[in-house]
Formats: structure tokens, C-alpha cells, sequence
């Protein structure tokens, strides 16, 4: 197998320092629509 | 110690059609992995024997295990979603402020959100009111091991009042001495064109460590949708503003940098040459970052987006066209394990949807009124809330809906959300965007199973 991408366990990150920040709400979705500006 | 194992239900597999092997992602834990050719029997094997006993010290089930491809029987998968859809929801030592220092723009792009322009810089009521609510989040958790406040600049057009911004962030700098388990980040969202370096700079300074500017392409398209108000281009000031950013910051300031291009249909080629000048000029400095995004129809009070309408993508093309840039921006250097989120095009597993629902996360207007989503924030009707001036916020009855999570719901959502959970996405999806389904009254499916496998072919040819 060739590791592209680690997986992560989100129960564990669910109380969990958040470290990327956001634009708007858009960090968390992949669609844009929140940061539309 | 052995268990019996299955198959996780969030599995995706493919040919991997250009290395002979197979491709795995899986949306829960958002691994990906490429399955070499001489391990392709093996790892069908393990995935078809499902409900067998777990084989200790078999790096292949190992490695399938720790990344989520096969969990033990007694998992229930969706449950784990649910939960951490909750817990993330309800946690209360963190709380994600979007304030909208004012709602005046210098621009006069088409595809603004506003519902109603009405030029209103936040009052200095609502600043203080917002300045205290931060008091008492201080306060009431500050026997905990750490806290953290999120602050989001937001508008409106957030540098118009720059230095009102700068006056709350030196109160809230100087709030967080006294509290030394006090966490704080901070962005902004800007057009760019009143970003100086010396200001760039000085936000940086006072914790701003999060930026994100727009442009529409290069000069030939972002000069038609992104003027001033008076119709004046933008990008020569705008990119300047950016090389001077990169040419004068210090190698030793962390901090990210997002450029999101918008594009229509006609933009896309546009979008492209962006993404070659960004190349040359920007990509050696992992602090920045490039993304594209489909230009969407909001609902507003105005006609402007009818020029445009007919040049909008439908979500699957646009999700299309995002994906491939988002492969084309792919640098050699970068690891898709510390990309952000929304330059990566093959979804990571999300606590929710957007922040709208957590029940510390508030949008703050600049009457104190407290929205909950990010394209409906100045019509007072949309409200869930209001601050009041002693810093607390009361939410009226339309935060019953929107501060709902779709699993809290099931008297509303019914169908719609047996039909979520039952989807192989859920894990990036959790119910979509809540102003689709309470506007639109449908599941607001964003991504679909082709939308993967594309996009996992364009990973397998790239790490080939």
C-alpha cells in the first residue's frame, strides 16, 4: 500500500483545539458557497 | 487481541487504471491509499472476507485497520458520525465569532450575497456588546485546561474599518493576558485592494494570522466582475498589494494565505492563466495557497447577477471544473496530509457541514443582530438572535431551525435524512448546507459517487 493520505479518527478531534481557523464558515466544506465574497 | 472485522461502509474502490493496482478513499477517516498491483488480491481478499477474524501482525490488515478501510463488526459507523456531529456541536470551551465590522463594500461585484446594501458600519454599541460577550466566555470557562475564541472578519467589506478592527483586536490581546489558558485565532476575508503590506503587517501583529482575498481570474476578467463601485479595475492594486505581502513579510511569521478565484464558465481559461501567474510568482512560499471556486446565485434584493446568470455552472460541472484546478495547483512539494481543506479535492470527513450550527458559533451584524449562516446576514427577519449590551445573546425561534442539527430533526427532515444516512458521504457531507434544505426543502447533495471517482483517478495518475 502507498499512503496517500492518513486517515484521522474526527470523534477524537471533535473537542480538539481547533488549529486551521476558517474563512467565514468555508473551512469546514468544500463547496465555497459560505466565503463567497 | 483479535476481533472479527468488516468492511467499513465508507469505502471507495477503483481500478487504478494508469498504475494496474486498485485505489482505496475512505470518507470517515478520509484516507487514501493506492494498492500496488502485487497487493491487489490480497486487499480484495480482506475487504471480501469481511466478518473474519482480524489478522494481528499482517501489515496489510494493519494498515486497513488504522486508516479506517475495516473496523471492527460491533462498529456502528453512522453512530460515530452522529456523535461526533453532536460533541463538536455542543462543545462549549470554543466559540467561532463572524463579525461584520460594517456591511459597506468598495466594490460592485454581481454576485454579492447581501440580500439589501445598506452601508452600515457596526455601532459602537454592538462593539462594546461584543467585547464583553468575550469577557464572559472568558470568565465562565476559565478553570478549564484551555479555552479558545475564533474571530472572524467578516462584511461587508471588513478594511474599510480597519482600525476599528485593530482597536477590538488590541482589547482582546490585552483581555488574554489575563487568562493564560486563553486560545485565540483570527481571519479575515478582504477584497485585498486596501490591503498595504504596513497594514497586512500590523493585523498580523495583533493575531490576524488567517487571510483570504479574491481574484476573478486574471486583469482581463477580474477587471469586468470585480470593479470598485465607481466601475474602476481592481487586480493591478489588488496583486500588487499580494507581491508586496510576499516580498516583505519575514520568512519567521507563520501565518496562511488563501487567493480563491470565483469563476463562470466564460472565466475558467482566466482562472487558468491566474493559476500560471500564481505559479511564478507565489508557490515557492508554502504560507499561500490557491483555490477556485463556481461563482453561485444568491437571492438579493437586485438585479445584477441576471448579466451573469446564464454564465453560473450547475453544481456538478463546477465541482468538476474546481476538482481539475485543484489538481492543476497541486504542487509536487506539497503533502495532501497538511493541505487545507478547501484546496483538496477529494473531501475530508467534516464535524458538520459549516460552523452554523455549533452552538457557540455566532454571526454578528452591526446592529447586534446574530445570524447563523454566512449568506443570509442582514436581513433582521433572518436573525436567530440578538446581542444584547451586556455582552449575552438571546436566540428567538427561527434558531430552532437553524441551529439544528439534520440528526436533531427527524420530525422535519424525515425522508431526507433516513436517505443521508444511508449515503456513502455522509461522513463529508453530514446533511449538506442547512440554508439549502430550509430554503429549498430538498437534500443538498454537493458531492455524488462520480464526483469521487474522478476525482480519485486524478490522485492515482498524480502519485503515480
Amino acid at each position: 500500500m502507498k499512503n496517500i493520505r492518513k486517515g484521522v479518527d474526527m470523534l477524537e478531534k471533535a473537542t480538539a483545539k481547533v488549529e486551521c481557523g476558517n474563512f467565514g464558515n468555508c473551512c469546514y466544506n468544500t463547496s465555497g458557497r459560505c466565503c463567497q465574497k | 487481541m483479535s476481533f472479527i472485522y468488516k468492511a467499513s461502509r465508507y469505502n471507495f474502490v477503483k481500478e487504478d487504471k494508469k498504475g494496474g493496482g486498485k485505489i482505496i478513499y475512505n470518507t470517515k477517516t478520509g484516507a487514501i491509499d493506492i494498492v500496488e498491483p502485487e497487493s491487489v488480491e490480497k486487499f480484495d481478499a480482506i475487504l471480501l472476507k469481511s466478518d473474519s477474524e482480524f489478522v494481528e501482525n499482517d501489515e496489510l490488515y494493519e494498515i486497513m485497520y488504522q486508516q479506517g478501510y475495516i473496523v471492527r463488526q460491533e462498529k456502528d459507523e453512522v453512530q460515530d458520525i452522529i456523535d461526533w456531529n453532536k460533541t463538536s456541536s455542543e462543545v462549549e470551551h470554543i466559540t467561532y465569532l463572524t463579525i461584520l465590522p460594517t456591511e459597506t463594500c468598495n466594490f460592485a461585484c454581481p454576485y454579492c450575497f447581501i440580500y439589501t446594501f445598506r452601508d452600515r458600519h457596526m455601532t459602537d454599541e454592538t462593539w462594546e456588546a461584543l467585547y464583553k460577550y468575550c469577557v464572559k466566555f472568558f470568565e465562565k470557562n476559565k478553570e478549564k485546561e484551555w479555552f479558545q475564541i475564533d474571530l472572524s472578519w467578516f462584511g461587508g467589506e471588513p478594511l474599510i474599518v480597519a482600525d476599528k478592527i485593530m482597536q477590538f483586536m488590541e482589547r482582546i490581546k490585552e483581555l488574554m493576558l489575563q487568562y493564560p489558558n486563553a486560545r485565540m485565532n483570527s481571519n479575515i476575508v478582504t477584497n485585498g485592494y486596501l490591503l498595504t503590506y504596513e497594514l497586512f503587517k500590523k493585523m498580523l501583529d495583533l493575531g490576524i494570522r488567517r487571510w483570504q482575498v479574491t481574484l476573478d481570474g486574471d486583469a482581463e476578467t477580474h477587471d469586468t466582475l470585480r470593479t470598485t463601485q465607481g466601475k474602476k479595475p481592481t487586480f493591478d492594486v489588488i496583486y500588487k498589494n499580494l507581491l508586496d505581502i510576499l516580498e516583505n513579510v519575514p520568512a519567521n511569521e507563520e501565518f496562511s494565505f488563501a487567493i480563491r478565484g470565483n469563476f463562470l464558465r466564460s472565466t475558467i481559461t482566466s482562472c487558468e492563466r491566474l493559476l500560471n501567474k500564481y505559479r511564478q510568482d507565489f508557490s515557492h512560499d508554502k504560507r499561500f495557497h490557491i483555490y477556485f471556486r463556481p461563482v453561485y446565485n444568491f437571492d438579493t434584493d437586485r438585479n445584477d447577477i441576471d448579466a451573469i446568470d446564464a454564465d453560473i455552472l450547475e453544481c456538478e460541472e463546477g465541482v468538476r471544473v474546481q476538482n481539475r484546478l485543484s489538481m492543476d495547483s497541486f504542487n509536487i512539494n506539497h503533502d495532501p496530509n497538511t493541505l487545507v481543506r478547501v484546496t483538496n479535492p477529494l473531501p475530508e470527513p467534516t464535524h458538520s457541514w459549516c460552523t452554523s450550527i455549533k452552538k457557540n458559533a455566532h454571526i454578528i451584524g452591526y446592529d447586534g443582530s446574530v445570524f447563523s449562516c454566512d449568506t443570509m446576514i442582514t436581513e433582521k427577519k433572518d436573525a436567530v438572535g440578538e446581542l444584547k449590551p451586556d455582552g449575552s445573546i438571546v436566540l428567538n425561534d427561527n434558531a430552532k431551525i437553524w441551529k439544528q442539527s439534520i440528526f436533531d430533526s427527524r420530525d422535519r427532515w424525515g425522508d431526507m435524512l433516513d436517505q443521508c444516512l444511508a449515503c456513502r458521504l455522509l461522513p463529508v457531507c453530514v446533511g449538506g448546507c442547512n440554508r439549502s434544505r430550509i430554503v429549498n426543502g430538498k437534500n443538498p447533495c454537493f458531492w455524488n459517487d462520480n464526483l469521487i471517482y474522478d476525482a480519485m483517478d486524478e490522485y492515482a495518475d498524480s502519485y503515480q
